[in-house]
C-alpha cells in the first residue's frame, strides 16, 4: 500500500448552528480515486471546498503531506497550488483565450517561462482534442470543451491532488462523456483524485474507493463492488435504489 | 430664505411647472408612439423604411436636444416652415425620446426568446396572435426599465425649453434672478418645482420595474 | 439655404473652435467622473451604512435633477451662499463632474457586484494570491464591462455641454449663434445652414464614439 497523502481528521464545518460537516475522517492514498456520492444538500461540495481551503472549518485537521491547509494560513496559497480544483461552472476566466487560461497561473505563481507554460499547454490541448481552440475564448466553446480546458487548466499546477466537484452536473448529457473519458484517463496514469459526482455508472468505473456522505457524516465506504453489488447499511441500499427504475 | 418672496414667486412657478409638465406629457406620450412604430419598422425589417428609420434613430440620439430645438426654432422658419415654441419644444422632444424609445422596444422585441413564438405556434395560435398576445405583452415588459429611464430623461430634458423662449420653469428662474437678484429663493423653488414632478415618477419607475421583473421571473 | 456664410472668412474654423471648447469641458469632466466614480463606486459595495445612505441620496438627487438645473445652482448659487464668483467654465466642470461621477459610481457598484464569488474562488484554487487575483482575473473583468459604458458617458457628456451656452460660455452653438447675427444682412437664412451645420457636427462626432462603444460591448460580450 503506497503512502497516505491527504489526511481529514475529525473535521466539522457549521454555518451557524447548521452542522454541514460532523467529524468526518479521511486519507487519500497516492494516486488513489476517492468518488463521494450522496443526496444534494449533504455535504459532499462543501467537504471539497474545504479541502481547497474555500471553506474555513471549525474543528479538526486537513493535511497534505503533513502540511496544515487553514483557511486563514499565511501558507495558504503554497498548498493550493499543489491540490487542483475543478468546479461544476467551469469557472475559465472570460477576458483570456483558452491557452492565456492554462497559462497565467504556472507563469505568475510557479515562475515557468511563457514559452515552456506554452508547449506544456498545446500537449494538454492536444490530449483532451481541444488544440484548435487554443487562442478561443470561452464564450465561444461548448460546456463541455470548457470543462475540459477547466481540467487541464488544473493540470498545468502539476497539482498532486486533483479536486472535481460535480463536473458534469452543468452538462448537455451528451457532453458528459467527453468530460468523464478526461477523466478517466487521468485515473488510469495514477492520479489522485477526490470526486464527488451523480453519475453513479461513471464513479463505479473510475473510482478505488466509494463514500457515501448523508446528513454531514461518512455512512458506508468501501470498493466500487462491495459498495454498488453488497451495500451494508439501509442508508445506501435507498440511495442506490433512488437511481433505479426497476421494482 | 425669504417666505414673502417664495409666495410672490410660487404664482410664476406654478404656471410654468404646468407649462413643463404639459409639454413633457404630450412629448412623452408622442414618443411612445413613435418609438413603437419606429421598433416595428425594425423589428420586421420592412425595406427601405427600416434605413430611415435607423437614421432617424442615430441622428436623434446622437444630437443634443438644444440644437435640434435650435435647428427646428431658427433654422426651419429660413426654409418656410415656422412653427411656435411651444410646437417645436413638442415636436423636438417627441422626435429625441421616439430614437430613445424605439431603441428601448426594438431591444425588448429582440429578447423574447423564439422559443416562445415556437412554442405559441405550437399551441394553434396564427402568427398574429402570437403577435399581439404573446410577443408584445413579453416586449412591452422587457422594455420597462428602459422606459422608465426615458421618461426620466425626458422630463429632465424639458429645462432646456427656455432656450427658444417658451416660460418654463428655467425661464421663469433665469428670468427672476435677473430681475430681482433673490437668487436663493429662485433656485430653491426651481429644485423644489423638479423635484416635485421627479420624485414621484422616479418612485412609481421602480415599483413599475420591480413589478415588470415579478411578471418575468415571479421572483 | 444659408450654408454659404460658412465658407466665408474664419466662419467654419471659429464653429470647429466652439466645437472644441465643448469637447475640452467634457473631456475634463469625463477624467474627473472617472476617477471619482471608480472611488465612490468601490466605497458603495463596503458595508458602510453612512457612505451608503449619503451616496443614495446623492445619486438620486443627480438622477432626477436636470443638468441644466444643476448648472443654474452651482452658476448663481455658489456666488450667493458662498460668495465664490465661479467662472462659467469652472461651473459646468464641477456639474458635469458631479452628474458623471455619480453615473460612474453607479456602474463601477455594478460591475463590482456582478462578479460571482466563484471566478475568485477558482482563481485562488489556482495557487494565484488575492494581489494576482485582482491584477489578472478580476480588473481585467471590470475594465471590460466598465469600458463600454464610459466610452457612452462621452458622448453623453458632450451632447450636454450644448447646455453650457445658457450660462454664457461660448461654444459651437453660441459661436453660430454669433455668426448668424454677424451676418444678418448678408445672408438673412443663415440661420438654417449654421443650425443644420451644428447638428450635423454634434452627430458626426458622438455617432463614431457610440459605435466603437457598441463594438467594444459586442466584442467583449462574455
Amino acid at each position: 500500500m503506497s503512502e497516505e497523502i491527504l489526511q481529514v481528521s475529525g473535521l466539522v464545518k457549521r454555518y451557524e448552528d447548521l452542522t454541514v460537516l460532523d467529524r468526518v475522517d479521511l486519507s487519500v492514498r497516492k494516486g488513489e480515486v476517492v468518488v463521494i456520492v450522496g443526496p444534494s444538500g449533504c455535504g459532499k461540495s462543501t467537504f471539497l471546498r474545504c479541502l481547497n481551503g474555500l471553506e474555513n472549518i471549525q474543528e479538526g485537521r486537513i493535511t497534505l503531506d503533513g502540511e496544515t491547509i487553514d483557511s486563514t494560513g499565511a501558507k495558504l496559497n503554497k498548498v493550493r497550488e499543489r491540490i487542483g480544483m475543478v468546479f461544476q461552472s467551469y469557472e475559465l476566466f472570460p477576458h483570456k483565450t483558452v491557452l492565456q487560461n492554462m497559462t497565467l497561473a504556472p507563469v505568475k505563481v510557479r515562475g515557468v517561462s511563457k514559452k515552456d507554460a506554452e508547449a506544456e499547454a498545446l500537449q494538454l490541448l492536444e490530449r483532451v482534442g481541444l488544440l484548435s481552440k487554443k487562442d478561443q475564448y470561452p464564450s465561444r466553446l461548448s460546456g463541455g470543451q470548457r470543462q475540459r480546458v477547466a481540467i487541464v487548466r488544473a493540470l498545468m499546477m502539476h497539482p498532486e491532488v486533483l479536486l472535481l466537484d460535480e463536473i458534469t452536473a452543468a452538462l448537455d448529457p451528451e457532453m458528459v462523456r467527453e468530460v468523464l473519458d478526461v477523466v478517466i484517463s487521468l485515473a488510469k496514469e495514477g492520479r489522485t483524485m477526490v470526486i464527488v459526482t451523480h453519475e453513479l455508472a461513471f464513479a463505479r468505473a473510475v473510482a478505488d474507493r466509494m463514500i457515501l456522505l448523508d446528513g454531514g457524516k461518512i455512512v458506508e465506504e468501501g470498493s466500487p463492488e462491495e459498495f454498488f453489488e453488497h451495500p451494508k447499511t439501509e442508508r445506501l441500499k435507498k440511495f442506490l435504489e433512488s437511481f433505479s427504475y426497476q421494482e | 430664505m425669504d417666505g414673502a418672496v417664495l409666495q410672490s414667486y410660487l404664482p410664476r412657478y406654478v404656471d410654468a411647472f404646468f407649462l413643463t409638465v404639459r409639454i413633457g406629457c404630450v412629448g412623452i406620450v408622442l414618443s411612445l408612439v413613435i418609438g413603437i412604430a419606429v421598433s416595428f419598422v425594425m423589428h420586421f425589417k420592412v425595406p427601405v423604411f427600416k434605413t430611415i428609420a435607423a437614421g432617424y434613430v442615430e441622428l436623434f440620439r446622437n444630437t443634443p436636444l438644444l440644437v435640434q430645438l435650435f435647428f427646428l426654432y431658427f433654422g426651419l422658419p429660413k426654409i418656410g416652415l415656422a412653427l411656435s415654441a411651444e410646437s417645436c419644444g413638442i415636436l423636438g422632444l417627441s422626435l429625441l425620446g421616439g430614437s430613445y424609445m424605439a431603441e428601448g422596444f426594438r431591444s425588448g422585441l429582440g429578447a423574447v426568446s423564439p422559443a416562445q413564438t415556437e412554442s405559441a405556434l405550437a399551441l394553434g395560435m396564427t402568427k398574429a396572435q402570437v403577435f399581439t398576445s404573446v410577443i408584445l405583452p413579453e416586449a412591452f415588459t422587457l422594455s420597462v426599465p428602459a422606459i422608465v429611464a426615458n421618461v426620466i430623461f425626458l422630463l429632465k430634458e424639458t429645462s432646456v425649453f427656455s432656450a427658444i423662449s417658451l416660460m418654463d420653469l428655467m425661464f421663469t428662474a433665469k428670468d427672476l434672478i435677473g430681475l430681482y437678484y433673490d437668487t436663493t429663493e429662485a433656485l430653491f423653488l426651481l429644485v423644489g418645482a423638479y423635484a416635485v414632478m421627479l420624485l414621484p415618477v422616479s418612485i412609481l419607475g421602480s415599483v413599475v420595474e420591480k413589478k415588470a421583473r415579478f411578471k418575468m421571473f415571479g421572483a | 439655404m444659408g450654408f454659404d456664410v460658412l465658407l466665408k472668412g474664419t466662419n467654419f474654423a471659429r464653429l470647429l473652435g466652439g466645437l472644441g471648447v465643448a469637447m475640452k469641458i467634457s473631456m475634463i469632466s469625463v477624467a474627473i467622473s472617472i476617477l471619482l466614480g471608480v472611488l465612490l463606486g468601490s466605497l458603495m459595495t463596503r458595508d458602510l451604512p453612512v457612505v451608503k445612505a449619503v451616496s443614495r441620496g446623492y445619486l438620486e438627487f443627480v438622477r432626477i435633477m436636470p443638468q441644466m438645473v444643476l448648472l443654474f445652482l452651482v452658476y448663481f448659487g455658489t456666488t450667493k451662499a458662498l460668495g465664490i464668483n465661479l467662472s462659467a467654465e469652472t461651473a459646468s466642470i464641477i456639474v458635469f463632474s458631479l452628474w458623471g461621477t455619480a453615473e460612474m459610481a453607479d456602474l463601477v457598484r455594478g460591475a463590482l457586484t456582478g462578479i460571482p464569488a466563484i471566478q475568485y474562488e477558482s482563481s485562488y484554487a489556482l495557487g494565484l494570491s488575492t494581489a494576482q487575483t485582482y491584477l489578472h482575473v478580476i480588473l481585467p473583468q471590470i475594465v471590460r464591462r466598465m469600458l463600454p459604458l464610459s466610452i457612452n458617458l462621452i458622448t453623453r457628456m458632450i451632447k450636454t455641454t450644448s447646455l453650457v451656452m445658457m450660462i454664457g460660455i461660448v461654444e459651437v452653438l453660441k459661436v453660430g449663434q454669433q455668426i448668424i447675427e454677424a451676418n444678418r444682412k448678408a445672408s438673412p437664412n443663415a440661420a438654417f445652414g449654421v443650425y443644420a451645420t451644428v447638428f450635423l457636427l454634434y452627430f458626426v462626432v458622438c455617432y463614431p464614439i457610440g459605435r466603437l462603444a457598441k463594438y467594444l460591448e459586442k466584442r467583449w460580450d462574455v
